[in-house]
């Protein structure tokens, strides 16, 4: 890889690396904040 | 190689690593669907288990695509997954459409609302996942219709690179679409520990694979008595048939091969996807690119007919042992006489 894209692949992952933990912590901050979703149920149609 | 246009040029080991790939995915998703109304707690139709059990897939491939190029850099012998690593894309691509698919055909089969449209406007959470889940979609669709020899010729390796790397916004988007989707769902607490355990294996390999590289690119050699002329190593320390990879100040990396009492020098970056030439080694007399197996002449830096790809070459000199390694590259292609050893 040419170092540019050494660069870029380098930030891309420490991005990755503080995106991902924010991403799960959002998740399970939104779980906590809201009601547990039922799983949906085929309905028939009329 | 690039001496006529085949569609896809199959090799013995391709259809191996296809088979195995597809074999896989067919096993996977047959033990999904087979095993996971045993372990779930609530019972879910045909439909809802095709559509995890492609979406999984598609998940796990893509770690698995993300993860073959650290470990191939930390070990060699991952290096064979890293051959056909395109076709492990289109699959991963693949499944997420057939993800796609079946979302549409369960959730939107019976809306007086078109499916597409329906699922731009519903959005059952506070944070958005079925908007990550189409970004993801849009880029794996975006790479696998570029995974391809000729996408690769006509926009450079360079461009091509860099269109590749957006699999990371891909795989951010694919982790969002899964935390704000799936892991709100009651009973979704073992995809919760996949999800976490895929996450932390993936950044652990990347970041320590980058770390071992970034003291490499540190390692920028000294200057020469001489002007311009950098002093690469001592000769002695290569072994037949393999490098001394080098890096100059300010410029791309070096490769100084010795073959037969002879030293020759050429880019460090493979014509085809800009691979690592230092580290693969002269097999039949050619520099072989450790990803795909290019060739390359030690004498002039060019592709042994019929093929035609070429790279740049160097000049050398011996000093008492010591290499010396002119920094300015010469044309692809260009003929230098390789060093004779004493």
């Amino acid at each position: 890889m040419r170092l540019r894209h050494r660069r870029v692949h380098l930030l891309a992952w420490r991005a990755l690396l503080v995106l991902l933990p924010l991403i799960l912590g959002a998740a399970l901050w939104q779980r906590a904040a809201a009601p547990a979703r039922e799983v949906p149920v085929r309905i028939a149609p009329p | 190689m690039s001496h006529r246009f085949v569609p896809v040029g199959w090799t013995r080991s391709k259809i191996l690593y296809d088979a195995a790939l597809l074999g896989g995915v067919a096993a996977y998703l047959v033990a999904y669907v087979r095993l996971a109304p045993l372990l779930g707690a609530t019972p879910l139709d045909d439909q809802s288990l095709r559509m995890r059990a492609f979406g999984s897939g598609a998940f796990l491939l893509l770690t698995l695509a993300l993860a073959i190029g650290p470990l191939a850099r930390l070990d060699p012998r991952f290096l064979p997954l890293l051959y056909n690593r395109r076709h492990l894309g289109v699959v991963t691509c693949l499944l997420a459409l057939a993800h796609a698919a079946e979302v549409l055909g369960w959730h939107f089969a019976f809306s007086p609302t078109p499916g597409a449209v329906a699922l731009l406007t519903t959005e059952p959470g506070a944070l958005p996942f079925i908007a990550f889940g189409l970004l993801a979609l849009c880029v794996l669709i975006l790479l696998a219709a570029t995974s391809h020899d000729f996408w690769l010729a006509f926009l450079g390796p360079g461009l091509w690179k860099g269109l590749h790397q957006l699999i990371y916004l891909a795989y951010a988007a694919v982790v969002a679409h899964l935390a704000f989707g799936r892991l709100q769902d009651p009973g979704a607490l073992p995809l919760a520990l996949l999800l976490g355990l895929a996450v932390c294996a993936l950044l652990a390999l990347h970041l320590i694979a980058a770390s071992r590289e970034a003291r490499v690119d540190a390692d920028i050699a000294p200057p020469a008595p001489v002007a311009p002329w950098l002093i690469a190593g001592r000769a002695a320390a290569i072994p037949e048939g393999r490098a001394l990879v080098v890096r100059p100040p300010g410029g791309e990396k070096v490769a100084i091969f010795r073959h037969e009492g002879r030293l020759s020098a050429v880019s460090h970056l493979c014509a085809h996807q800009h691979g690592p030439l230092g580290e693969g080694q002269v097999l039949d007399g050619c520099i072989t690119c450790p990803w795909h197996g290019y060739q390359y002449r030690l004498e002039d830096g060019r592709s042994p007919p019929p093929f035609t790809e070429r790279i740049a070459t160097y000049r050398l000199r011996l000093v008492g042992g010591w290499i010396w390694l002119d920094p300015r590259a010469n044309p692809p292609g260009t003929h230098v006489p390789a060093l004779v050893l004493p």
